[in-house]
């Protein structure tokens, strides 16, 4: 069975394997010109990261479009399930190899786009940070799961649909929703954010700000010294009523006052060491959906497909 | 033991019932042909019998188990799907090769010897196969497994005449050397008459008929005589069909016991007539086996 499998998953390989040496090629030919960036133009470097991080975003996608539907509605939409599911081997092991074939391409073609990708971006990791949303899901291991996800969605939509087009479109839509809702409702919330409570920033006026960096930021919000939130205009406020300074006053003689005030800043965040943490959680999240789908499938061909 | 046996069988998609209250039996080492018009079941009892499907209520048995249930039940029952599905891109090669990994009872002598001898090239792409071809190449395929049972649904319905007479008479062959069961549906009566020594009727997901068609030819009679009622009939013969002009009443009965009735002028009937007179009675409210038994 294995050789059927591969038999007719060979061409998407071959594809797979010209379009991950392209992306290495550029990735390989640009690296040194990001690190040259790091060093003197970092708004073009970070235009770079992003475009880049964002076309990686859509490798899962594009994996379960064009290999998880076609999976099962291909053999549905020309009947040779038929055919297969007639030989002398139960559909689940048939089923079992194909989604194996598949998977192990999958793992393959996304770890090396995560590693090609990190070892890229690190120039710039010394500025900013891995942990934000911008290229969060593009490195480590959770891109390996979100595409073993996508994999696994394209399969059951080809089962469920029974034709090839619109488990595709099924599986962009289904993904991409997922994969969003997920990194912004759920896994700001999959390990509890560090608090930092720093000087107020003074409108982002004041230097030498030791500030948080290197790591994501959840939410930060100015408060009085009992703790109560300040809007913009009751910072204003307090700061002309309680030692007649403005906005406008040296900013050096602001910051002491704001000190003295009690004003200042908390910031709920989760710092770089909260990387792999978080990619752990997210990855086992992402390979459990995985393996719901994948039994969904299985329980379909038996039950629910002739 | 019987190759095929169904015991009240119903397969429902929705709330539609495609085959319902479907009883037979299919004894071993038999050419049975099932037959009736579009849309009469036959798709789904084959696909029942094969295990790509389970039934919504009764039981199925073949060759003494559940059909589909694991790798050896598979492996005893060959199928040539409907259009004889082949993958396209699969050269006609692999799918030896694909026959030869899955299944462990392969006999290679028959289907390299049978794929020489109708001169397909092995390089050759499924995909770029006449018809005629690909329901031989399907056909290789299912017998290379060397089925107990092989089941084939409608194999010819999409062959010209000559492909259907050579592909049936190909199969012919391969039943008389190897003999397994075989269970083929139809519509085209002649083709079944021709390879079929066993019969089945199927209308509106029922079974109407069903028995050896030596025998059922034999215990049913054309009685042509002038206009009566049909009440009267003796017991043992029972009523199929009857038509009436204004003088003249003909009816078909099933009866093995002879016409004493010197009224009656007595024919034999052919396999389409009698075929075509249980598809058209209209459907029963019991199991439509009682009626269609042919007492022995």
């Amino acid at each position: 069975m294995t050789w059927l499998a591969w038999r007719q998953f060979r061409a998407n390989a071959a594809l797979a394997a010209l379009a991950t040496v392209a992306v290495v090629v550029v990735l390989l030919a640009t690296r040194d010109r990001i690190a040259e960036l790091a060093g003197q133009d970092l708004p073009t470097g970070y235009k770079s990261l992003q475009l880049l991080g964002t076309a990686l975003i859509g490798t899962p996608a594009v994996i379960g479009a064009f290999w998880g539907a076609p999976l099962l509605a291909r053999e549905l939409e020309m009947g040779t399930h038929r055919l297969a599911w007639t030989q002398s081997i139960t559909r689940h092991r048939w089923l079992a190899t194909k989604l194996a074939v598949a998977g192990l391409c999958t793992v393959i073609v996304t770890a090396v786009f995560s590693l090609v990708f990190t070892w890229w971006s690190q120039p710039l990791d010394h500025f900013g940070n891995r942990i934000g949303t911008a290229n969060f899901g593009q490195r480590g291991i959770a891109p390996i799961a979100y595409a073993l996800f996508a994999l696994a969605l394209g399969t059951l939509a080809g089962a469920v649909l029974r034709r090839t087009l619109p488990a595709m479109a099924t599986t962009l839509v289904g993904f991409f929703l997922v994969r969003f809702t997920f990194q912004l409702v759920v896994r700001p919330h999959l390990l509890a954010p560090d608090t930092a409570t720093l000087p107020n920033n003074l409108f982002g006026q004041r230097e030498g700000q030791p500030g948080v960096s290197g790591g994501w930021i959840m939410s930060s919000k100015t408060v009085d010294a009992a703790g109560h939130a300040l809007t913009n205009t009751q910072i204003d406020q307090r700061l002309a009523a309680g030692c007649d300074a403005r906005r406008e006053t040296a900013i050096g003689e602001l910051a002491r006052c704001a000190d003295r005030l009690g004003i200042h800043d908390v910031v709920k965040w989760h710092p770089a060491d909260h990387f792999w943490p978080l990619q752990a959680g997210e990855t086992a999240i992402f390979l459990a959906f995985t393996a719901a789908l994948a039994v969904g499938s299985f329980w379909w061909i038996r039950h629910r497909t002739a | 033991m019987t190759a095929l046996a169904t015991d009240d069988v119903g397969k429902r998609y929705g709330r539609r019932w495609a085959l319902r209250n479907c009883t037979l039996e299919v004894p071993e080492g038999r050419v049975v042909g099932l037959v009736g018009a579009n849309g009469a079941g036959k798709t789904t009892l084959l696909h029942l019998a094969v295990g790509l499907l389970e039934p919504s209520e009764g039981a199925i048995t073949v060759l003494g188990g559940r059909p589909g249930a694991g790798a050896d039940q598979l492996a005893r029952v060959g199928f040539l799907a409907q259009d004889a599905p082949v993958y396209p891109s699969l050269t006609v090669g692999e799918h030896l090769r694909l026959g030869r990994q899955l299944n462990p009872r392969w006999d290679r002598d028959l289907t390299d010897g049978r794929i020489a001898r109708l001169g397909l090239d092995l390089g050759q792409r499924a995909g770029k196969l006449s018809g005629g071809q690909r329901s031989q190449l399907a056909l290789t395929l299912a017998m290379g497994k060397r089925p107990e049972l092989l089941v084939l649904d409608e194999p010819v319905s999409s062959l010209d005449p000559l492909a259907r007479r050579e592909f049936l008479g190909d199969l012919m062959e391969l039943v008389a050397e190897h003999g397994p069961t075989v269970v083929l549906s139809s519509h085209l009566l002649s083709d079944v008459e021709r390879v079929c020594d066993h019969l089945v009727v199927l209308a509106q997901g029922q079974v109407r008929l069903e028995g050896p068609v030596d025998e059922l030819l034999a215990s049913h009679r054309v009685l042509t005589g002038p206009r009566r009622d049909t009440r009267s009939l003796p017991s043992g013969q029972h009523l199929v069909q009857e038509s009436h002009t204004d003088r003249q009443t003909t009816l078909l009965v099933r009866t093995t016991e002879p016409i004493l009735d010197p009224r009656w002028t007595v024919a034999d009937i052919g396999l389409e007539e009698l075929v075509l007179a249980y598809m058209s009675r209209p459907a029963t409210d019991g199991p439509a086996a009682e009626l269609a038994a042919v007492p022995s």
